[in-house]
């Protein structure tokens, strides 16, 4: 063996002697296996808490969980018909970059209120992607409105319903019950007018012309339904017209409210459309008279009122047996 | 040597003992989000737990990227804590 082969045998020889035992290096791999393992499983578990706390702070920061509820709870207000919220019966919870708002609605019919919705809605951050509605009520409104389906009509358009049949029904039930009615006038009124000559119930809710409702059509040719307000004094706190001075007032800023959101608020209520802004514009410029009212009362007083010229149609809405305590 | 090698594995344990918490911390907090379950978020004795074992975990050299990655699991806990305690207040209005 030469010197140069003697120096490489005493090279590998001394690598052998330096190099770890197969056992540490199989220690070192499985270390190393373990902490990739990990590793991974930390960088996956820390995703959905990530993106949990990403929706919290968008609910907080950007398009704020109150506004949605807000413009949820406001849009009912002015687009269905007696109807209240109480706050305690929202119920809210989050999931991930979403949330969901469930919420009871009521209705005064007589001289109390009952549950008579639920809604159970999901926004995806503030596009309203899902709403289930569970209806007590045993005459629903029409779901897919149109221009001559409405229960409250305007002087100039048609009912699709028949106004002696609905009087030929509220004659038939018994003394002892109160019922809820859909007054449709035969010319536009100031709200207080109409709330004048019919004392002895309770107009919880008037239309308000908006100018469209002549044909249930807007300038750009949609169908939309008929908006308006509560009349009596509202004492829920959760309500928009708690301690409002004047409802009107009330009313035109929840329009102007939900003009910001009116994909929300049109996706929310029934309506097919809004078209808030040729509304808003329309009742900045003229003052605010109603077409139709909703009352509730006794059957008797309700039938009574029939005999007042200023009625054109009338459609029976929710009975109840007797609560008026007055 | 043999002394030097037990007080190597003992730190090793806590650094592992410190990781595994916050992971079983936090597969609970990814169960109670995706099931939607509302259940208690009761792992704050476990997320000082972490802090300790992971703190322990820091004064050996060779366990101290354990004890590192447990303190961040911890620091992470605390702050997801914190957003959805205060943040949750101020988006839920109510009681």
């Amino acid at each position: 063996m030469d010197s140069y082969k003697q120096l490489l045998q005493q090279a590998k020889d001394s690598e052998k002697g330096d190099a770890p035992s197969t056992n540490v290096i199989k220690k070192a791999v499985a270390s190393s296996k373990r902490k990739l393992i990990v590793t991974t499983l930390t960088i996956a578990l820390l995703i959905v808490p990530t993106c949990y706390m990403l929706t919290f702070l968008y609910y907080a920061f950007g398009t704020k969980s109150t506004t949605l509820m807000d413009v949820t709870s406001q849009t009912l207000y002015v687009t269905e018909p007696n109807t209240t919220l109480e706050e305690l019966e929202f119920d809210m919870n989050f999931s991930l970059f979403s949330m969901g708002l469930s919420f009871e609605q009521f209705k005064q019919i007589g001289d109390e209120v009952y549950p008579v919705k639920h809604y159970d809605t999901r926004f995806m951050l503030n596009n309203l992607v899902e709403k289930n509605i569970t209806s007590k009520l045993e005459k629903s409104y029409p779901k897919y409105p149109t221009e001559t389906n409405q229960w409250l009509v305007h002087p100039d358009n048609r009912a699709e319903f028949n106004t002696i049949e609905e009087q030929r029904k509220l004659k038939g039930l018994p003394n002892e019950t109160v019922v809820e009615a859909y007054i449709s006038l035969n010319d536009l009124y100031s709200v207080d007018k109409v709330i004048q000559q019919m004392p002895n119930v309770d107009v919880t809710w008037a239309a308000i012309y908006t100018g469209v409702e002549d044909t249930m059509l807007s300038a750009r040719g949609n169908v939309v339904s008929p908006i308006g307000y509560p009349v009596q004094p509202d004492q829920t706190n959760w309500s928009p017209f708690k301690n409002a001075t004047s409802h009107e007032q009330t009313f035109l800023s929840i329009l102007n409210f939900l003009a910001d959101y009116e994909e929300t608020a049109t996706a929310v209520s029934a309506h097919k459309n809004l078209d808030l802004k040729e509304r808003i514009k329309y009742l900045e410029q003229h003052d605010m008279k109603t077409y139709g009212v909703v009352i509730t009362g006794p059957k008797a007083e309700v039938e009574q009122l029939q005999t007042l010229t200023m009625i054109k149609h009338m459609k029976l809405g929710e009975v109840k047996l007797w609560n008026w305590v007055r | 040597m043999e002394l030097g090698a037990l007080k190597q594995s003992i730190f090793n344990v806590f650094g592992w003992a410190s990781v595994s918490l916050g992971l079983w911390t936090l597969i609970m907090i990814n169960s109670w989000i995706i099931v939607g379950y509302d259940a208690p978020f009761t792992s704050r004795n476990f997320i000082i737990l972490i802090f300790i074992f992971g703190i322990i975990a820091t004064i050996s050299k060779s366990s101290r990227s354990l004890g590192m990655w447990g303190i961040f699991l911890g620091c992470y806990l605390v702050l997801f804590m914190i957003v959805i305690f205060f943040v949750g207040w101020f988006i839920i209005p109510f009681p």
